[in-house]
């Protein structure tokens, strides 16, 4: 129990650490490489913190080969063993024969004190071992239940209000781009209502999930290709582990501020990968389609708190 | 529509950040951007995967322990006229907060180091540290006089307690040809460090903790030489709530691997015992598994059991054992070797104590995928692949004169005795002129 604690103490540490490091050196430079060696970086740092138990057991020797007996012999230790060669006696003690007597019990070999193989029946009034360990389930419980609850709460959304896309335009933009990121398997279409710009969703049965109506042309391809980037990358396998590592690290900020870091690194790199299949001459346009889809994303929250209002 | 619709966290959702926005945009027009240099790389990757090693979170000690020095040999001051056999060695292990001496819940950290210096005179000097959870330091140092003994293992379970720790420590015994060892269990009693245990002699390296079926304790299993030979016999020392119950396994197991068809390796698991037998071997082999795989630890798969039972009756070798004695002329208690051509290698045990020393030899059968009994021949055996004969090297009747004998194998596999030579080069010819 200890262990898990302490374990989970110096990787909370070791990891912000880490974590620090990586954003420092992510930020200082960003202008000159690509995030894709940071979303390893994290991906890496998120594998390691996923398991919090000791990697390597400490001090174990292995087991030789044993075979069955089927009727074990209990052989009590013979007071020699012939054809022995000299070996070096026992130190210290003098007692080189060592007659059955002596070694079942023992004026030579004191008794450890006071215990015995039964479990003891005393209780202790607190533990602040077991105290603190379950506070930690209990937040990392809460912190997983939460994202499982949002999430449910979308499959059952889509579910409701999402339907396959049927434009033979963005139809014609997703299988063409699809076959030039060269995906053999590849997610849903839908359209969604309520939706304001495009996005991938779910782990199992992922979805590019298409606004209802308002995107066409060139901004519907540089959307696709950006989500279907994201879908060759598989940065929500990436982000799923994020949540998880998050989930068990909850009382650590710096957690928090990984988890935001791995989103803001894997949209960098997307960008990057999706830039590299683009002309020069097509960045502005796949920039003005970000900007585009970010206004219609703060339209919509005026258009939400007028409605409130 | 006045949907709100729900947001996952399993989603590339757009962030509405101004500051994240202003990135992106940045990113995307300050063009294509390099790979990291490797070194770079491989630093960056190896601090996220060593993360965990990075910080180490430990009981801060108190100013006034004075702490041996984890690897003192470099540290301590050696006289430069001393030869490297006369220097101070010193050797240390820690167990760093993984034991629980006191049955507090609060780990502990023990520390055990051994001092040889071969000035003083002493032997050496053995220092076990325990630093509890408290803050509390714990000392206990003896000398084991005309030894120089170096670590070969601390590790710590429930031995004596289920709520607590006693810590096993194994010392190598410098010099000694088959790795003797001394072993202590020490445990805090009464707020003192007590050896509780020690072993007697024979026992060699290679202790360790096992889990005890249906307790909380864990039993030490020791092992003890047995000849230089085979491996050693384990003996279990339990705690039994008054004292210590020391007892043998009643064997030990040997272990070769065997290459069979298609490169698969098997495992022999030959166990072992002392037998009471005045005029027989004294030591037998009474049984032979043979496993799946190269697997000298925790076999799983058991292909078949062979035991000297199994055996049909020999009028050239009639003894009803495999002998396990280390005195033979082999170079191992068992022979492997393919003596039927066939590309798999077969192997051989002794049964046989007078000079012929008779061999057992038991044959790969692919189609069954087990060893089958062959036949039984004298000493080591010369293969000549020409023409696929085995030269058997025996003594005649007299035991006295060596004598050569040529076998080869029928339509049937049967082992055929093709004829007798005096010498072995004549035995070779023979088998050339055959061929």
């Amino acid at each position: 129990m200890n262990l898990i604690l302490l374990t989970l103490g110096t990787l909370t540490l070791g990891g912000s650490a880490a974590i620090l490091l990586l954003a420092f050196a992510g930020r200082s430079t960003r202008g000159r490489y690509g995030a894709k060696w940071r979303c390893w970086g994290w991906l890496l740092l998120c594998l390691r913190l996923a398991i919090p138990l000791p990697l390597l057991p400490h001090g174990q020797t292995g087991a030789p080969i044993r075979v069955d007996v089927p009727n074990p012999p209990a052989v009590t230790r013979p007071s020699t063993v012939p054809n022995t060669p000299n070996i070096p006696n026992g130190p210290g003690t003098g007692n080189t024969s060592a007659s059955q007597g002596e070694a079942q019990g023992t004026p030579n070999q004191p008794a450890p004190s006071g215990s015995t193989p039964t479990p003891q029946t005393t209780q202790r009034e607190f533990d602040p071992v077991r105290l603190v360990l379950g506070l930690w389930l209990l937040g990392a419980c809460a912190v997983l239940v939460w994202n499982g609850i949002a999430h449910f709460r979308f499959l059952s959304y889509l579910r409701r209000w999402s339907a396959p896309v049927t434009d033979r335009d963005a139809i014609a933009a997703f299988n063409r781009l699809g076959d030039q990121l060269g995906l053999d398997r590849r997610p849903r279409l839908l359209v969604c209502q309520g939706l304001k710009v495009p996005m991938l969703a779910g782990i199992f049965r992922p979805a590019i999930l298409l606004p209802q109506g308002n995107i066409s042309g060139e901004e519907l391809g540089f959307s696709l290709l950006h989500e279907l980037t994201h879908y060759r990358r598989r940065d929500i396998w990436l982000k799923l582990l994020a949540m998880w590592v998050n989930a068990l690290y909850w009382f650590n900020p710096l957690a928090w501020y990984m988890l935001r870091l791995v989103e803001r690194d894997t949209e960098l790199a997307c960008d990057e990968a999706a830039l590299s299949r683009l002309s020069r001459s097509d960045y502005s346009g796949y920039g003005q389609t970000i900007l585009a889809a970010v206004a219609r994303l703060q339209n919509r929250e005026k258009e939400g708190n007028q409605d409130e209002e | 529509m006045k949907n709100k619709m729900p947001r996952t966290p399993l989603s590339t959702h757009l962030s509405r950040s101004a500051r994240e926005t202003e990135i992106r945009i940045r990113n995307i027009f300050s063009g294509p951007k390099k790979r990291p240099p490797l070194p770079f790389l491989i630093l960056m990757f190896s601090i996220c995967i060593f993360c965990g090693n990075i910080v180490s979170c430990q009981m801060a000690e108190p100013a006034d322990v004075s702490e041996p020095a984890s690897s003192s040999q470099e540290d301590l001051p050696a006289p430069p006229e001393q030869k490297p056999e006369a220097e101070v060695r010193e050797y240390s292990e820690t167990l760093e907060n993984i034991v629980d001496l006191d049955g507090d819940g609060l780990m502990d950290t023990a520390t055990a180091v051994v001092r040889y210096d071969p000035q003083d005179g002493n032997g050496s000097t053995i220092t076990v540290t325990a630093v509890l959870g408290r803050g509390e330091t714990v000392e206990r140092q003896w000398t084991e006089e005309e030894y120089y003994l170096s670590i070969d293992s601390f590790s710590a379970g429930n031995i004596t307690s289920p709520d607590r720790d006693a810590m096993t420590l194994e010392l190598d015994v410098f010099g000694s040809t088959y790795g003797a060892t001394n072993v202590y269990i020490l445990e805090l009693d009464g707020g003192e460090l007590t050896e509780c245990y020690r072993s007697e002699d024979n026992s060699i390296t290679g202790t360790y903790h096992e889990a005890r079926e249906g307790s909380p304790l864990c039993d030490v299993r020791i092992p003890v030489l047995v000849d230089k030979w085979h491996n050693p016999e384990y003996y279990t020392l339990s705690w039994n709530g008054t004292g210590w119950d020391l007892v043998g396994d009643g064997y030990f197991t040997d272990a070769e691997t065997i290459t069979v068809t298609g490169g698969r390796v098997l495992t022999l698991a030959l166990r072992g015992r002392v037998t009471d037998e005045q005029f027989g071997p004294h030591l037998i082999y009474d049984q032979i598994q043979v496993f799946d795989g190269d697997m000298m630890f925790n076999p799983n798969k058991l292909l078949q059991t062979i035991t000297p039972e199994d055996i049909p009756a020999d009028d050239r070798f009639p003894d009803p054992y495999f002998s396990a004695d280390g005195h033979t002329t082999f170079k191992t208690q068992v022979q492997i070797q393919d003596v039927n051509f066939d590309g798999a290698e077969d192997f051989a045990v002794l049964c046989d104590s007078t000079k012929n020393q008779g061999c057992r030899w038991f044959r790969w059968n692919q189609g069954k995928e087990q060893f089958e009994y062959g036949f039984s021949l004298a000493g080591e055996l010369e293969t000549v692949p020409q023409g696929q004969k085995l030269i058997e090297t025996c003594y005649a009747e007299d035991f006295d004169t060596l004598v050569y004998n040529v076998y080869g194998f029928n339509n049937r596999g049967w082992l055929i005795l093709e004829g007798s030579w005096d010498t072995l080069a004549a035995a070779q010819d023979a088998c050339k002129e055959d061929f």
